[in-house]
């Protein structure tokens, strides 16, 4: 009897307890300058971060996302390590105006401002990590929260990014401000989720930590 | 030995015998090769491979996604930090192009990428309008392009396939690696005769 009330507690609560940022409940935000000014104050105080980050690529044509994971290293003010560790070695550096990947051991580099697209996605990155996100020149945003989240719907302005992103969401921690995950919707409503975790904020970060050996 | 046979039986100025026997062992050589499936038939979900293209001394790598549907074979090229590159679906004699970002929306690129994959995918297999066995394992197959195609002993797997044109150049060849039994290649390596551009496809494993 305990037991059967244990698994039907657990059919009941579980969905719920599992639910991710991007499954809650959300409605409109009313005071988003709140929410722009826990923000702006977060960025203001953050130096350096550091987190993991598990990707997942949702594609109409597969049943199951592309997974892969890594960590992310953040330094003020424009210092970015991408690196991926599962299921392939791939590393992107943003330092100093320049572009590292290290692909599975080779290792190109190239200026940044030599691609458009990789401006684009460092900026992206950037002031979404260092929480200069809410960008509304570039962006038409719309403001939502949950119990635990705030919501920031991005719509691009720029027709370039437009033709390769539809939405972004971005879902940023109650507690403290830091982005959760973000969702990088494209046409055909295929999509891209990034959810951070084991965030660590104004941890000492050696400038070393963006050079390629 | 056999110079001296074929002599003593005066066959040389018999060129009826000589049909019968091309056609004996075509017959042969019919019986005992089969063509196999193209590998993107064992793979009804999809396959998802780590892509490196290589140009000159210039690299760039991604995810590559294909899956057979009705409509044709769907490709689709991935960043590896998710964004989607390109995505076009080829059919029997066409390609539908559903994206490609603004950087890699050239003619050249297109039609390059088309071509390529035409081969990788040996899209010729479905439906040939023309097959020809050259050899126990090798096959020559007509479509909307000629493929020269090798198989393993077996005749299960492909190994090899090479484009065949009357004067061509422009040669364009795939090798297939398998592990194991898999009958779907862990790794596809594609390289031109007169292009200086690779694409190297390793399986990833989800």
């Amino acid at each position: 009897m305990i037991l059967r009330t244990l698994i039907a507690f657990l059919l009941i609560a579980l969905p719920s307890m599992v639910f991710s940022q991007s499954e809650q409940k959300y409605v409109p935000l009313d005071n988003a300058e709140m929410l722009k000014a826990g923000i702006a104050k977060l960025a203001e105080n953050t130096t350096t971060i550091k987190t993991s980050f598990h990707q997942k690529k949702y594609l109409s044509i597969l049943s199951n996302a592309i997974s892969s994971e890594g960590e992310m290293v953040f330094k003020k003010p424009k210092a970015l390590k991408w690196a991926y560790t599962k299921p392939y070695n791939y590393m992107i550096i943003f330092h100093n105006n320049e572009i590292v990947i290290n692909d599975e051991g080779k290792i190109s580099e190239f200026d940044i401002s030599s691609s458009k697209a990789f401006v684009e996605i460092n900026d992206i990155i950037v002031n979404s990590v260092s929480g200069n996100i809410l960008q509304e020149d570039q962006f038409t945003i719309e403001y939502f929260e949950s119990k635990d989240y705030y919501k920031a719907k991005m719509y691009p302005k720029v027709f370039r990014m437009k033709s390769y992103i539809d939405i972004i969401e971005v879902y940023l921690d109650k507690k403290d401000f830091t982005v959760a995950s973000i969702k990088l919707v494209e046409k055909e409503k295929d999509y891209t989720l990034i959810d951070f975790f084991d965030k660590k904020l104004n941890e000492p970060v050696a400038n070393e930590e963006f050079e390629v050996k | 030995m056999s110079r001296s046979l074929m002599r003593n039986l005066k066959l040389n100025n018999h060129p009826i015998f000589l049909l019968i026997c091309a056609i004996f062992i075509g017959h042969q050589l019919n019986a005992q090769s089969k063509i196999p499936e193209p590998y993107i038939n064992h793979a009804s979900e999809g396959l998802i491979y780590n892509a490196s293209f290589y140009y000159k001394d210039f690299s760039v790598s991604g995810l590559l996604v294909m899956k057979k549907q009705p409509t044709g074979y769907h490709v689709v090229l991935l960043a590896k930090m998710g964004p989607t590159l390109m995505d076009f679906i080829i059919t029997d004699e066409d390609v539908i192009w559903k994206k490609a970002v603004k950087s890699l929306d050239n003619g050249l690129v297109t039609s390059q990428m088309e071509k390529d994959f035409r081969i990788m995918l040996l899209t010729p297999l479905e439906n040939p309008r023309k097959i020809k066995v050259k050899k126990r394992n090798r096959f020559k197959v007509k479509k909307a392009i000629t493929l020269i195609i090798e198989t393993d002993t077996e005749g299960k797997r492909i190994k090899k396939a090479k484009t065949k044109r009357f004067g061509n150049f422009f040669k364009t060849f795939v090798s297939y690696h398998y592990m194991g039994d898999n009958l779907v290649p862990d790794q596809m390596r594609l390289r031109h005769r007169m292009i200086k551009l690779r694409i190297e496809l390793n399986q990833l494993e989800q």
